[in-house]
């Protein structure tokens, strides 16, 4: 990111690009229910041959199916993200001006009564940087549980190549579907490393502002 | 900011305004503040970009505490979008605004402060004995607006009506009177949209013994002045933006063209 962007700015980029990253991760998934469905049709006229594809592509639905629902989870927490990234701006730039009014008025008879003013806000911007980050790492919790639900599928995708193998008739389009299964298991695993690196990358900005 | 003090015996009447620390392109606007032994009041408290100004030079005459009641007249931006950051000093402040904004001002960052909705015929306000009269002026230029006249001090502080747009630092006070009627002409015709409503007005401040009228922008009239301002007001055309209606006889020529 180009220094000249503000925090504020920062996070509600990254929070786009966040839910941008993970509608894509959705239509994948998406095209992996469709490549399912294909499959089972497959399998199911292979018949006896294929007896091994079954439990694969059923297990390739249920991927799909979590992947989907961690998006959606997932997608939730990223707009609350946009939110809470307007109320930290907002709790730090009130407390920023607040303390120029402080600096300002120091000959003002009354300044002394700016003090509890900015002791609260002080205490509402560190509370909202608190909540803020935690929220955050909340969001990356559940795109490392996304990861490994991918990495599994790495593993079935695997299995379903030698199943191909065992069943004549059908192995190259058997073998189509593990190829399928493989290419769309890396481009999620691609997305989701990027969102887990883009939020990480918020949390120690966060975390480095000093607010106190 | 400038702070003048327009009225000093048992309770004050300030005026904030000629910001020299103002950013450019955003319009000029004075500020009051109503002292009455341990209850103040801020009428019309201005814009976000005004804050730190207005709220260090107030820090010169009240503690935070002793502020317990702001007044907008109406909702535009110059008067009250610096409410949200009012707010965090004043948690305990009232905001007494024309009912028909409550919903509006909000808009400005506002959650916590009170709002007390001042009805359509007006009401008055008691600070610390000190009675204050919120008088409507409807459409002048607001279709929810008030002004506050303060009978001790005969003050009335006149939001948008009597405003002059003015060059940074001008006096406080009009000086000539004739002169200043050129930096007010053009937005009164402009920002108040109704002859009926200015004269409804007229009529109703003319009751009033008004030593300073007080507006939100430019120069404050006392004395004389004031009867000046009214006179002239009464006779000026307003809300003129509109183009003027098609004469009768060409409206008849049209007539004649369509029925032929
Ligand atoms: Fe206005
Ligand atoms: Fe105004």
């Amino acid at each position: 990111m180009p220094e000249t962007l503000t925090t504020q700015a920062t996070i509600l980029i990254t929070a786009a690009s966040v839910t941008a990253e993970l509608n894509g991760v959705n239509e994948i998934a998406k095209d992996m229910t469709l490549g399912v469905m294909n499959a089972k049709t497959i399998s199911h006229r292979a018949g006896e041959s294929a007896k091994g594809f079954q439990p694969i592509t059923d297990y390739i639905e249920q991927v799909a199916r979590e992947v989907a629902q961690s998006v959606v989870r997932i997608s939730g927490g990223a707009s609350v993200l946009s939110r809470l990234a307007v109320s930290y701006h907002h709790s730090g730039k009130l407390l920023t001006l607040y303390r120029r009014v402080l600096k300002d008025a120091e000959d003002a008879t009354h300044v002394a009564s700016l003090i509890p003013v900015i002791t609260m806000l002080s205490q509402e911007a560190q509370k909202e940087q608190e909540h803020f980050v935690r929220d955050l790492e909340s969001l990356v919790r559940q795109l490392d549980a996304m990861k490994n639900t991918i990495r599994s599928s790495k593993v079935i995708s695997t299995i379903s190549r030698v199943e191909a193998a065992n069943s004549d008739a059908f192995r190259k389009n058997l073998e189509v579907v593990a190829d399928d299964l493989e290419s769309s298991t890396e481009k999620i695993r691609e997305r989701v490393q990027r969102c887990h690196h883009q939020l990480s990358d918020v949390i120690a900005l966060v975390q480095r502002e000093d607010v106190s | 900011m400038k702070s003048t003090s327009i009225y000093s015996e048992k309770h004050q009447w300030h005026v904030f305004g000629r910001d020299p620390k103002k950013v450019d392109g955003i319009v000029d606007t004075n500020q009051y503040m109503i002292q009455s032994g341990d209850r103040t009041l801020l009428l019309d408290p201005g814009g976000i970009e005004v804050f730190a100004s207005m709220l260090t030079a107030v820090l010169h005459h009240v503690r935070l505490e002793e502020i317990t009641d702001l007044f907008a007249s109406h909702q535009d931006p110059d008067i009250i979008s610096s409410l949200g950051l009012w707010e965090q000093a004043l948690p305990h402040a009232r905001l007494h605004t024309p009912w028909v904004w409550e919903g509006f001002i909000r808009h400005f960052g506002s959650k916590k402060i009170e709002y007390v909705p001042i009805p359509d015929e007006g009401e008055i306000l008691d600070l610390n004995g000190l009675k204050l009269r919120f008088i409507p002026a409807h459409y002048l230029h607001a279709s929810g607006n008030f002004h506050v006249y303060d009978a001790k001090a005969k003050i009335l502080m006149s939001g948008d009506v009597g405003a002059a747009l003015e060059e940074p630092g001008a006096p406080m006070f009009v000086e000539n009177f004739e002169r200043h009627v050129d930096k007010m002409k053009l937005f009164h015709q402009r920002w108040m949209p109704s002859n009926r409503a200015k004269q409804d007005w007229i009529c109703r401040v003319r009751e009033l013994e008004i030593d300073i009228l007080a507006p939100q922008h430019g120069r404050l009239f006392k004395g004389e002045d004031v009867q000046r301002f009214l006179d002239w007001f009464e006779a000026l055309e307003v809300g003129l933006a509109i183009p003027e209606p098609a004469s009768d006889t060409a409206e008849a020529e049209l007539e004649a063209v369509a029925s032929s």
